[in-house]
């Protein structure tokens, strides 16, 4: 460990001493974490000193920091130390303007996944603003956007192009000290996405971004801010599929939403990392801070995902509902299995008058898959005539996996109501004989109970998610059963 | 001890008198030292996280007296169970007073007495069902009498056994650590109904009890257990229960208020086809905290458990209720069922609570429901257009929302007083009194 540090400290000294700038050659740093690297990180993107600075104090309070233990999940230690924390593709410095700039390798690898973007911009109407390891390469459609004033870009074009909103916002509803995952985020973040919707404005199609996972020993620290100005209203789709690999690999990201008067910002997840194999090997680590700040009166936030990746997943996507009359809602389906672990769930905190929260969560165990909900709803004193609605559902399919939930309650006022309740079961041998009576096979009829068990979310979700995710559950099923 | 005791911890002896049968000095000096490890919950350990006790722990609580003081007839007065039933008073835990007449088929000894024994049927129980952590291992440390109760194998007791605990503080602070074995034997069946009580005003107590009960097989034990709470009383229990093949143990928790009382419930059941009911009732008021952990463990397939606390809130009253419901791997066609449900009646309570399913096995029926919030409009409505006054609808709201928790107390003066005493508590409860 000694001798990595030195070399970096060799390398890093040099850059520095260049004044952080222009020709640095290399487009990965060897792993390993220290202030150098952060201000490598910084460097390289060209940041302003403010946020290298915002970053130093994350990481100087990172190193404070105890590795959070409560989560019911469990792997082997992370060393924080063998992660590379910044990647780029070949041709990151002369960024291409449209897709036929686009390395064609590149666009091949997206093919391989399934989602080729010249179709998506044609069929879905989607504009995409694809983050490839850390450098965003291709953004669309922003020109339409733009006629409605709304910015959909990376982060670091943001921090170039609008320093005073990202300096505004960045860290107000995550603050850098948050927790363990959200401050090693705050110190190296690399890439995300910013989207801005101006007052009065509904954005006119879904924002999508789709994240890959690809060059080895990457960790992925994106962080993404949405900001909603009153009365706007926009919908934010988040869609993940990486190739497999047998490392385990770190996923640290950080996603900060605030609502303004009477804006609707709904933020939609499709997860599906690769999650290890057979034996429980490999796989994403995914250890995620979401939050979203209905700051104004008659504002509402709605997180919808679903969670079939991932080797490990440690996820709470929150509302703070301070505003008078807010709305948080949280429609979650996660599926476990093979040796997947999720730890995942919401918090509703509520602050304003007459608000008002729902959370569905609906966790589907196979194999050997370990499932908790964790979540927790705070009505606080001032929070008067609030309302919450929890139901956490739970289904096993056989004898090893294992579901827990987890509720924290607090109410602090008379005049609110919460109503909570949860069940567990496994699928009942009636419903399967129901099916299989009229000659559906085990498999389809499996997938038939476990869509049906988790319909209440999925038409949450925008139509073209909803199919993908259905898909998904089905292949994710497969041979699960039998 | 040469210097004077700053705090409860003091009273911890580093190495516990050695009195009794060899294994029990060996079972007090492990709870001593663990204790003295651990030092006693904080808000960093979960389970305490809503439950400060440094106002317990900060006290330098002497033992109780040897000989029970003065007075403690009229505080037993007090307590809200029995009626005409026979009682044996446990006093600052030690048992005081005429013993009940003998019943048939059971043998109630005092502690201290069936140690000095060294009955082999105590050993089987004592120490092997509660854990040694925190307060449970103080009392472990400390204990210095209680009771040992043993029915014999086939054995069903017609009327029930009626046990006060008074907490009487004389002229200083004072701790009791009363301990109470019950052994059920294969077949027997048992109505337990116990009382806890403690001075209201004057010098502040601690009552730390721990309570064993063991039913093997088949066994059927029902028990009932009131707390009245004092705003100078502290009230710290653990309650253990181990149940072995098909039997059945049903448990009736009252609390009414206290500056703080906590109840830890830890039901294992260990045998095939083996059943509990767990049903509570709180009342906090004023500046109440109570706080109630239970945990119900399905260890073995084909068990089932019914979980029914009920809560009413008013004053600047605190109250926590922390269920877990863990089933094991092999543990299939367990039905395990929750329900923790409270009513805020007023702006400065709050109210925790944090059902916990923990499912290891595929073939079961669990749920958990948790619901908070105030009276319901349209039922008051409802009543009121029907020339109901405002308050009284609201008392009788109120009371109905435990009710029905209240109706299932099998014995029935028991079931009367606790009812009169809850309608007392609460406003305008005596408005409501024909729904007793």
């Amino acid at each position: 460990m000694a001798n990595t540090s030195q070399q970096i400290d060799q390398v890093l000294r040099r850059d520095y001493d260049a004044g952080f700038v222009t020709d640095i050659e290399q487009d990965t740093v060897p792993p390993g974490l220290s202030e150098d690297v952060i201000r490598f990180i910084s460097a390289k993107k060209n940041e302003p000193d403010w946020l290298v600075e915002w970053r130093l104090k994350a990481y100087r309070h990172w190193l404070t920091m105890d590795y959070p233990g409560w989560a019911n999940v469990h792997h082997p230690p992370i060393d924080f130390q063998a992660i590379s924390y910044y990647a780029a593709p070949k041709s990151s410095e002369d960024r291409p303007q449209s897709l036929d700039e686009v390395d064609p390798e590149l666009l091949r690898t997206y093919e391989k996944l399934g989602i080729p973007l010249h179709e998506q911009e044609a069929l879905a109407g989607v504009a995409v603003d694809a983050v490839f390891d850390s450098v965003s390469v291709a953004t669309t459609f922003k020109d339409k956007l733009a006629e409605k004033g709304i910015i959909f870009c990376s982060l670091s074009e943001a921090v170039r192009d609008y320093p005073e909103l990202v300096k505004q916002y960045m860290g107000s509803v995550v603050p850098y000290t948050d927790n363990f995952y959200a401050t090693l985020n705050s110190a190296v973040f690399t890439e995300g996405s910013f989207v801005y919707v101006p007052k009065g404005v509904r954005c006119p199609m879904e924002l999508s971004t789709y994240f890959r996972i690809n060059a080895a020993n990457t960790g992925q620290f994106e962080r993404t801010l949405i900001i909603a100005e009153p009365g706007s209203y926009v919908s934010y789709l988040e869609g993940c599929t990486a190739p497999q690999r047998d490392e385990n690999q770190l996923h640290a990201a950080v996603v900060e939403l605030v609502a303004h008067e009477e804006a609707d910002i709904k933020y939609s997840t499709v997860q599906n990392w690769y999650p290890g194999d057979e034996n429980g090997k490999g796989g994403i680590y995914n250890h995620v801070t979401k939050r979203g700040l209905c700051e104004g009166r008659r504002s509402k936030i709605s997180w919808t995902q679903v969670e079939t990746g991932s080797a490990i997943t440690w996820k709470y996507p929150s509302c703070v509902l301070k505003g008078d009359e807010s709305v948080g809602e949280f429609y979650s389906v996660a599926l476990t299995r093979g040796y997947q672990q999720a730890d995942t769930g919401t918090k509703m905190i509520h602050l304003g008058k007459n608000t008002r929260s729902t959370i569905i969560a609906k966790g589907i165990s196979a194999a050997h898959g370990s499932q908790t909900y964790r979540g927790l709803v705070r009505i606080g004193k001032r929070a008067e005539n609030s309302h919450n609605y929890t139901q956490c559902d739970s289904l096993l399919i056989g004898d090893k996996c294992a579901a827990h939930t987890v509720p924290y309650v607090e109410v602090k006022n008379r005049s609110s109501k919460l109503e909570h309740e949860a069940t567990t079961t496994r699928i009942g041998e009636d419903q399967l004989f129901y099916c299989r009576q009229r000659g559906l096979s085990e498999e389809d009829a499996v997938n038939l109970i476990v869509n049906g068990f988790c319909k209440e979310v999925f038409k949450e979700l925008p139509m073209e998610f909803a199919v993908e995710a259905q898909a998904l559950l089905g292949v994710s099923l497969e041979g699960a059963v039998g | 001890m040469t210097q004077a005791a700053q705090t409860l911890m003091d009273r911890v002896p580093e190495a516990p008198a050695p009195r009794g049968p060899g294994w029990l000095a060996d079972l007090r000096g492990r709870a001593a030292t663990a204790l003295r490890e651990t030092g006693f919950p904080h808000k960093k350990i979960e389970a305490w996280r809503f439950t400060p006790v440094d106002p317990v722990v900060r006290v330098p609580f002497a033992g109780p007296p040897a000989e029970p003081p003065a007075g403690w007839e009229a505080i037993a007065e007090g307590e809200l169970t029995g009626g005409e039933l026979p009682t044996i008073f446990l006093v600052n835990g030690r048992p005081a007073g005429q013993a009940a007449s003998p019943m048939p088929g059971v043998e109630v000894t005092s502690l201290a007495e069936a140690l000095d024994k060294d009955v082999e049927a105590l050993r089987a129980h004592l120490g092997q069902h509660a854990p040694s952590a925190y307060f449970s291992a103080l009392n472990a440390a400390l204990f210095d009498d209680g009771l040992f109760v043993r029915v014999r194998q086939g054995q069903a007791l017609e009327t029930p056994l009626h046990i006060v605990h008074v907490t009487a503080p004389g002229a200083a602070p004072v701790a009791a650590y009363p301990r109470i074995v019950v052994a059920a034997e294969p077949g027997s069946e048992l109505r337990l109904v116990e009382s806890y009580v403690g001075e209201e005003g004057g010098q502040k107590h601690l009552t730390s009890p721990v309570t064993e009960i063991g039913l093997e097989r088949g066994a059927v034990v029902d028990h009932l257990r009131v707390v009245r709470g004092a705003q100078t009383g502290y009230h710290v229990a653990n309650l253990s229960v181990s149940q072995d093949q098909s039997s059945s143990y049903s448990s009736r928790s009252v609390v009414l208020g206290g500056a703080l009382t906590r109840i830890d419930l830890d039901v294992v059941m260990k045998g095939e086809g083996a059943s509990c009911t767990l049903d509570g009732i709180y009342h906090v008021d004023g500046k109440d905290h109570v706080d109630h952990h239970t945990f119900i463990d399905h260890a073995e397939p084909r068990c089932s458990s019914q979980e029914t606390y009920r809560g009413l809130l008013s004053g600047r009253g605190h109250a926590v209720f922390d269920g877990t419901i863990a089933v094991r791997k092999h543990a299939q066609q367990s039905s395990a069922h929750q329900e923790n449900r409270n009513l805020l009646l007023s702006d400065d309570a709050t109210i925790h609570t944090k059902p916990h399913l923990q499912i290891d096995a595929d073939d079961v029926s669990c749920s958990h429901g948790a619901t908070i919030g105030s009276l319901d409009d349209s039922a008051l409505f409802y009543l009121r257009a029907r020339g109901v006054g405002r308050e009284h609808a609201e008392a009788m709201l109120t009371y109905a929302f435990v009710k029905e928790v209240v109706d299932r107390i099998p014995h029935a003066a028991s079931r009367q007083r606790i009812g009169r005493a809850l309608l007392s508590r609460l406003p305008h409860g005596e408005a409501a009194a024909e729904l007793e």
